[in-house]
């Protein structure tokens, strides 16, 4: 069947987007392929299409459990039903039930750590595979702006030769991090697609305030007289919290999401967003991934983000239907040293290095030699990776370098909040990415914002009335 | 309803003898045989395993505000109601069953939840939407009940509300009750309030509300339970009641007494401690309907043990110990649970 048959007939639409066709005829050649594609530009097409063509399994390896549940969802929408997923929120009886059908399944979702254990790599081994898919490939790289230790046990099982084709997916990736996936996955001169980060119907705006209470007024004043859909991010959950209720004390629907939140709750409020019953959303980084509302308008960050790839993201959010949609960045002068203390607080300092190391090799368990050199988990688990191969002056060195990435990354978003030119041209020079110059719509620096399209009517406001329950089950139920 | 009247309800209960720690282990429901076997002495079964997952932070702030609010006071870690304690204790007539159902009527209302907002959706000719609950369990739970209905979505979602506004009427909750029950529920284009939404809507705090769903779950499911007419609840409950009372080393220590070995031979089975297989004993004595308490307690020494508890008013152990020292605290125990007997 022909490519744009099974695009028809299987996803219903009409035409790839850019850049998607490419990497398919890659992996069905059989080649190696690494995807950058923005996010919300149908990445993930790129794996469950040729899926179809090529027989045997598909591995799909997922760092978060939370995106590999919503890939599984998504799947299973597209009346997919040889899915399955294996992660540690499995119990043992359901992992092992899942594990003994895995041949029944097209889709395999694993977690890394499941896949570093042995009988599951024994199990994949007897499988004929069709490709593996690694998601969220940056976060095997230090340079990332999300590494994930465990990842980077993935070098060991891609080594040697004769295996299926990888393909690799990432949102955002400078030359650094293509070199570091190209290399630990051991990929074997792979095509790389890599589609522009820049989304021209997005203008970006940078304020500068003199403190919290300033963001916080000019968040009141710019919902009461602007559009939604819309997505704050801040900096924790307390604040989340906080900014929603005093937003909603001035009659505007909003609810904060973060992961202190039971699951039922998410899901409600994650609805209710999609559905238009809220029209904005007080978030930490937990929200966003996943989402599918197109038309989201407004984004909002109360905080800065500690790396441009997290900003990209996250204001990738907005404008996926192609129309207008506006960034904005509120930045007062002591949110430089509040992010850098939450992102030095997980890397550990070179005297918390010698005291892990001194504490693991005198016998002491991982976790209690964590907890005595006042490491967080992420931290030890860094350091049990190093350790494995390098000896403590190499491991000090090493975490050197990556705090060293931290730094140059924050000191980018910092020139980025700073900067007196054309702000995307700011942003997008982190990924060595040279935008159009646009005439409208650019940025607040180019000073040619027209934003009479996010223009608020005030007896827009809705009032849901409290239905009797009787009515609301009748409605509900017929 | 509060926290705190729950919990004022609780301590009255326990007149004294008890810790706030001990409080804490019933609403999480801790298995463990003074836990189980405090919710009997005090008839705090229906609080058993009522906040499975209460914080044991929030636990304390609530206890630090009774004693703020002087309705409590705490000595040597017993808690005392107070007199103001007292005169603001109401009981409320609590309708909670947290000892059937232990945390697992939130099974109940979440696969609730999904198959309403399916056959909603459907209903509406709707397939495709983001599923409420993301629980694979649950999900296939679902699955598994809608291949099993033989009558069309239309007629299985009105039927569904029908079986559903029968046992609301019927059970008479109040109308706040239903109100939050009905708010829980997502479909088309209607989609639930969170708990924090619906307090600011009633103007009722966000615990509050969560303690009325709780017992609105647990009154549901008691009327349904073996109840022929409300097929399509009855389904959608299976599994949420308890089957077996027993922990499950409890449980390896009964089919061994009915072997008929003794307790010290159990436990050298086993390789427990006799204290051990003692509490198993207990845990049955609590549990079973038929318990042979002659082989462990002669009758007199039932009467004198209750001719104590009456006239000392307490069931503490130490205390009836002093009087009877006699009798091993095993002993005590087994005649606490027995409890009074009209003798003839």
């Amino acid at each position: 069947m022909e490519l744009q048959d099974i695009l028809r007939q299987r996803f219903g639409y009409e035409s790839f987007r850019p850049g998607q066709q490419e990497v398919i005829e890659q992996i069905v050649a059989g080649r190696d392929a690494l995807a950058i594609f923005p996010t919300g530009m149908g990445k993930s097409l790129c794996y469950q299409l040729p899926a179809y063509i090529i027989e045997g399994a598909v591995i799909v390896i997922s760092p978060l459990v939370a995106l590999m549940e919503d890939q599984v969802a998504n799947l299973r929408k597209h009346k997919e039903k040889r899915v399955v997923a294996i992660n540690s929120f499995l119990s043992k009886q359901e992992k092992d039930l899942a594990l003994s059908t895995l041949n029944r399944y097209k889709f395999i979702f694993l977690s890394p750590e499941m896949l570093m254990q042995p009988n599951v790599q024994q199990l994949i081994r007897q499988l004929h595979i069709a490709f593996f898919v690694v998601d969220e490939a940056h976060c095997i790289s230090e340079w990332g702006f999300d590494f994930r230790p465990d990842y980077l046990r993935l070098k060991e099982l891609f080594q040697g030769g004769n295996r299926a084709p990888i393909l690799a997916l990432t949102a955002t990736a400078d030359e650094k991090v293509i070199s570091d996936i190209t290399s630990y996955l051991h990929l074997n001169n792979p095509h790389i697609e890599q589609q522009p980060i820049d989304r021209p119907a997005i203008s970006y705006r940078v304020l500068h305030l003199d403190n919290e209470r300033e963001k916080t007024e000019w968040i009141i004043g710019r919902l009461s007289t602007t559009i939604g859909p819309g997505i704050i991010y801040v900096a924790s959950r307390k604040r989340a919290d906080e900014l929603a209720a005093i937003i909603r004390e001035h009659r505007i629907r909003v609810a904060s999401y973060h992961g202190g939140k039971e699951q039922d709750e998410r899901s409600i409020i994650q609805e209710q967003f999609v559905q238009g019953e809220l029209e904005w959303i007080c978030a930490t980084n937990a929200f966003g991934m996943g989402i599918h509302k197109d038309d989201i308008r407004q984004i909002i960050h109360e905080h800065l983000p500690a790396t441009p790839s997290a900003y990209i993201q996250e204001v990738g959010r907005a404008g996926r239907d192609g129309r207008k949609a506006t960034a904005s960045l509120l930045y007062c002068e002591r949110d430089i040293q509040k992010v850098k203390f939450i992102v030095y607080e997980d890397l550990p300092d070179e005297q918390q290095i010698r005291h892990y190391h001194s504490f693991v090799q005198t016998g002491v368990a991982a976790d209690l030699a964590a907890q005595q050199s006042g490491l967080s988990e992420v931290a030890s688990r860094l350091l049990d990776y190093y350790f494995e191969q390098f000896n403590e002056h190499q491991v000090i060195r090493q975490i050197r370098r990556i705090y060293e990435v931290k730094e140059k990354q924050i000191a980018e978003m910092e020139s980025y909040v700073k900067s007196d030119g054309c702000l995307r041209q700011q942003l997008l020079q982190y990924f060595d990415e040279r935008p159009a110059i646009a005439s409208t719509d650019c940025c607040s620096h180019c000073g040619n914002l027209q934003e009479d399209w996010l223009g608020r009517n005030k007896n827009e406001e809705k009032t849901t009335k409290v239905l009797h329950w009787r009515e609301r089950l009748y409605q509900l139920l017929g | 309803m509060t926290l705190e009247s729950v919990l004022l309800t609780m301590f009255q209960r326990l007149h004294g003898e008890r810790s706030a720690q001990a409080v804490y282990h019933i609403l999480r429901g801790k298995r463990s045989g003074q836990t189980l076997q405090d919710v009997e002495y005090y008839q705090l079964k229906s609080f058993y395993s009522l906040l499975p997952n209460l914080p044991a932070v929030e636990f304390q702030h609530a206890i630090d505000r009774m004693v703020s609010d002087g309705l409590i006071r705490i000595k040597e870690q017993l808690v005392f109601l107070t007199e103001n304690g007292e005169r603001n204790h109401v009981d409320y007539g609590w309708r909670f069953n947290g000892w059937d159902y232990r945390g697992k009527e939130r099974e109940f209302s979440k696969r609730l939840a999904l198959v309403v907002q399916t056959l909603s959706n459907v209903r509406m000719g709707a397939n495709m939407f983001m599923p409420i609950q993301r629980e694979l369990p649950i999900q296939q739970f679902i699955k598994e009940f809608l291949r099993n209905q033989s009558v069309p979505i239309s007629e299985l979602s009105r039927k569904l509300r029908v079986e559903l506004e029968r046992t609301m009427l019927e059970t008479q909750l109040t109308e706040l009750q239903c109100t939050i029950f009905s708010y829980r529920l997502t479909g088309h284009g209607l989609t639930a309030l969170t708990w924090e939404q619906l307090a600011d809507e009633l103007k009722v705090s966000s615990v509050s509300i969560q303690l009325t769903f709780l017992e609105s779950l647990h009154i549901i499911l008691d009327f349904i339970h073996e109840q022929e007419e409300f097929p399509l609840l009855n389904n959608l409950a299976v599994g949420c009641r308890v089957d077996t009372y027993l922990t499950h080393s409890a449980e390896r220590t009964r089919k061994l007494f009915e072997h008929g070995y003794s307790i010290e031979q159990i436990a050298s089975l086993r390789n427990l401690k006799i204290s051990t297989i003692e509490d198993h004993f207990v845990e049955m004595a609590a549990n079973l309907k038929h318990f042979p308490f002659e082989e462990f307690v002669s009758q007199k020494q039932m009467d004198d043990v209750w001719r104590h508890i009456d006239r000392l008013q307490t069931k503490r152990l130490r205390v009836l110990k002093e009087q009877c020292d006699e009798l091993t605290y095993f002993q005590l125990r087994l005649i606490v649970i027995h409890g009074k007997q009209v003798s003839s």
